[in-house]
């Protein structure tokens, strides 16, 4: 088994071993690795930072608990984030048992005022630096309704088929296409929103 | 354009078209212009996506964060041996406490109604042969009754 001070050169698949004998430093040691990316998926999720962050330590208390079960078909890093969106989804499911359902929400699969929207021509992330059009994009994130945004964080980071995303959301795979055509034609416009405050 | 088209575009951006979906949705693209916006602008969507999610930092120091999880962890199996505590292992406990005490008193029962009838010198008494500790007991058939001594013989 390795030193404590060897783990922050250890690689996953090592720590992960040591720790599915028990070694919690080894387990720190990925916490420590991986936190930032646990935390940002629950925040891309939640948009909620105390709900982000219990929600990310739950998945780690989780991962412990089931490490026997991983058996390395995928990343560690992969299969934590897995374990989060979980997390996650359940949570938006208790959440949304507790909102009432509005005319948005209704409109979610319909796409609502998304139907009448005309068609951005020019490419609004065009000329963009890096860091401002993900900020852009987060705060265009922020924007849209809980169903719009999971479905695009499913499918465009976590680059989940429609099969899978239906799967995880629990609903039918041509709801997954509807919901991700409008949450795409509503970033469109509201990047594209971006662009015309910034010519005026 | 119908819904249906609508989707079938994107499903063909995203690469979940069969063959004969594919050559339908190219030759669509070929001849029809709203088709040709409409996907353009799902595909800048995606393109902008891509790669492009901004990168969180936890708004906590990396000990108090741990110490949560850390916490957590080492509270759950305390927390599954209260649940086997609580819910399992009391009513099991009182049973076999019941069964035992139920065979004792039958064993005992038996034992003095054969002693009481075979005992020569003390009927219905009888003493355990222990070397710490004794034990008279009396048996009374008239009373109906039963005493127990203990005797400390040291």
């Amino acid at each position: 088994m390795p030193s404590q001070q060897d783990y922050p050169t250890q690689a996953d698949e090592l720590l992960v071993k040591s720790a599915k004998t028990g070694d919690m430093l080894a387990f720190e040691e990925l916490v420590a690795r991986h936190r930032d990316k646990i935390y940002g998926r629950a925040f891309s999720m939640m948009r909620n930072e105390d709900e982000a962050i219990d929600l990310s330590q739950e998945a780690w208390v989780k991962a412990w608990q089931r490490l026997a079960q991983f058996q390395g078909d995928s990343s560690f890093a992969t299969w934590i984030t897995r374990i989060t969106i979980n997390l996650c989804l359940d949570q938006l499911r208790k959440n949304k048992r507790h909102r009432a359902e509005s005319i948005e929400v209704l409109n979610e699969e319909s796409g609502g005022v998304e139907r009448q929207m005309p068609v951005v021509t020019v490419n609004p992330t065009e000329g963009l630096e890096r860091t401002e059009l993900r900020q852009r994009i987060d705060e265009a994130l922020g924007k849209l309704s809980v169903e719009h945004r999971t479905v695009l964080v499913l499918h465009e980071f976590e680059d989940l088929e429609y099969k899978e995303i239906a799967k995880r959301m629990e609903c039918s795979i041509g709801t997954v296409m509807s919901r991700l055509f409008y949450a795409r034609r509503k970033m469109a416009a509201l990047l594209a929103g971006y662009k015309r405050d910034e010519l005026k | 354009m119908k819904e249906e088209t609508k989707l079938k575009l994107q499903a063909y951006l995203d690469g979940e078209v069969s063959n004969r979906e594919t050559r339908d949705t190219v030759d669509l693209l070929r001849k029809d212009n709203e088709a040709q916006s409409l996907f353009a602008e799902l595909q800048f969507t995606k393109t902008a996506l891509r790669g492009n999610e901004m990168e969180m930092k936890l708004p906590e120091s990396r000990d108090f964060y741990w110490s949560k999880i850390r916490r957590e962890i080492e509270r759950q199996p305390k927390e599954l041996a209260r649940s086997f505590d609580g819910r399992w292992w009391k009513p099991a406990y009182a049973r076999i406490a019941a069964g035992l005490a139920a065979g004792c008193a039958l064993l005992m029962i038996s034992f003095l109604a054969f002693n009481a009838g075979t005992s020569p010198s003390l009927p219905g008494e009888m003493e355990s042969t222990g070397e710490e500790m004794g034990a008279i007991t009396y048996h009374s058939n008239a009373d109906g009754m039963t005493v127990v001594y203990l005797v400390d013989r040291e």
